[in-house]
């Protein structure tokens, strides 16, 4: 049994090490980012407060990589939610996208804010700053209206 | 004289009724006041939604996902700006060939969009969308 024991060890060990030579494919950052929808200045700084602490590391070019964000298999939950992040919604893109994929995201905002689905529970699990208050969630929300309204009337 | 003249008065009540009528507005086909916040559908583009989108996405599908998602029959009673972001979100699918779904494909491959309907669609999106904008 011990044996037994002491084989299953090593093999487990044997592919913790191994798996960490796979690639993650995390995608990389950028520091320059000059379609951002904070530089535009068309957020109020509480949104962007709230925008930057819980919406920023899956659905912007700057994510704040931990240090487990490192290491296999974690990495790779990283990576793929990263990827779908800012495949779904990049806010280091905002300047790029036209009028109608604004007000698309504006819609998707809304209803994922609004309905709790985001920001991702397994995400604040690691990050309770991230969790949204009510409160926040409703200025959120309000926002979206408001940027959908003037979006339509410019 | 007499005759001449009630000649010329049905005249100009001929030609009268000549220029009320074309100053009658148009309202045979679309309502203008309507034009510019609810999507409209062509014939043939109706029809490429009836074979091939339908299935899924109308309020008696089996798939609640789609069912959520877009409802085709539904649109006219959605917000303006709800309206913009379906045709965005056409346009994306339809960009990506991500619609229909390869899983329903895969047992119904009469249902994938030609070429000529992308390229249907995505104008007739697109046309949607811009007027929606103004």
């Amino acid at each position: 049994m011990k044996r037994i024991g002491k084989f299953l060890a090593a093999a487990v060990l044997v592919i913790m090490i191994g798996i960490q030579f796979i690639p993650s494919n995390i995608p990389e950052n950028k520091t320059d980012n000059p379609d951002d929808i904070i530089e535009s200045g068309v957020v109020s700084e509480e949104v962007a407060i709230i925008l930057k602490t819980s919406c920023y590391d899956c659905h912007s070019n700057q994510t704040k990589l931990p240090w487990y964000s490192k290491i296999a298999p974690v990495s790779w939950l990283i990576a793929k939610d990263m990827n779908e992040g800012r495949e779904e919604l990049n806010f280091s893109e905002w300047g790029n996208y036209p009028k109608r994929r604004l007000i698309k995201k504006l819609e998707g905002i809304s209803e994922e804010v609004g309905e709790e689905e985001m920001p991702l529970p397994i995400y604040t699990i690691m990050h309770g700053e991230a969790k949204l208050s009510a409160d926040q969630r409703k200025l959120i929300v309000e926002w979206t209206k408001n940027e959908t309204n003037r979006i339509l009337e410019n | 004289m007499k005759p001449h003249g009630i000649f010329l008065a049905l005249a100009g009540l001929v030609l009268a009724t000549f220029f009320i009528q074309a100053k009658k507005p148009a309202t045979v086909g679309r309502n203008h006041l309507m034009a510019d916040t609810v999507i409209e559908f062509t014939p043939e583009v109706r029809s490429i939604i009836d074979q091939k989108c339908l299935g899924c996405h109308n309020p008696d599908a089996k798939n609640e996902k789609a069912k959520e998602k877009l409802q085709w029959d539904a649109i006219a009673k959605l917000s303006k700006a709800k309206q913009i972001a379906i045709m965005d979100e056409v346009l994306e699918v339809l960009e990506k060939g991500s619609m229909p779904p390869e899983k329903f494909l895969a047992n119904r491959p009469e249902k994938k969009l030609t070429e000529d309907e992308v390229k249907l669609l995505t104008e007739w999106a697109n046309a949607n969308a811009d007027r929606l904008l103004k």
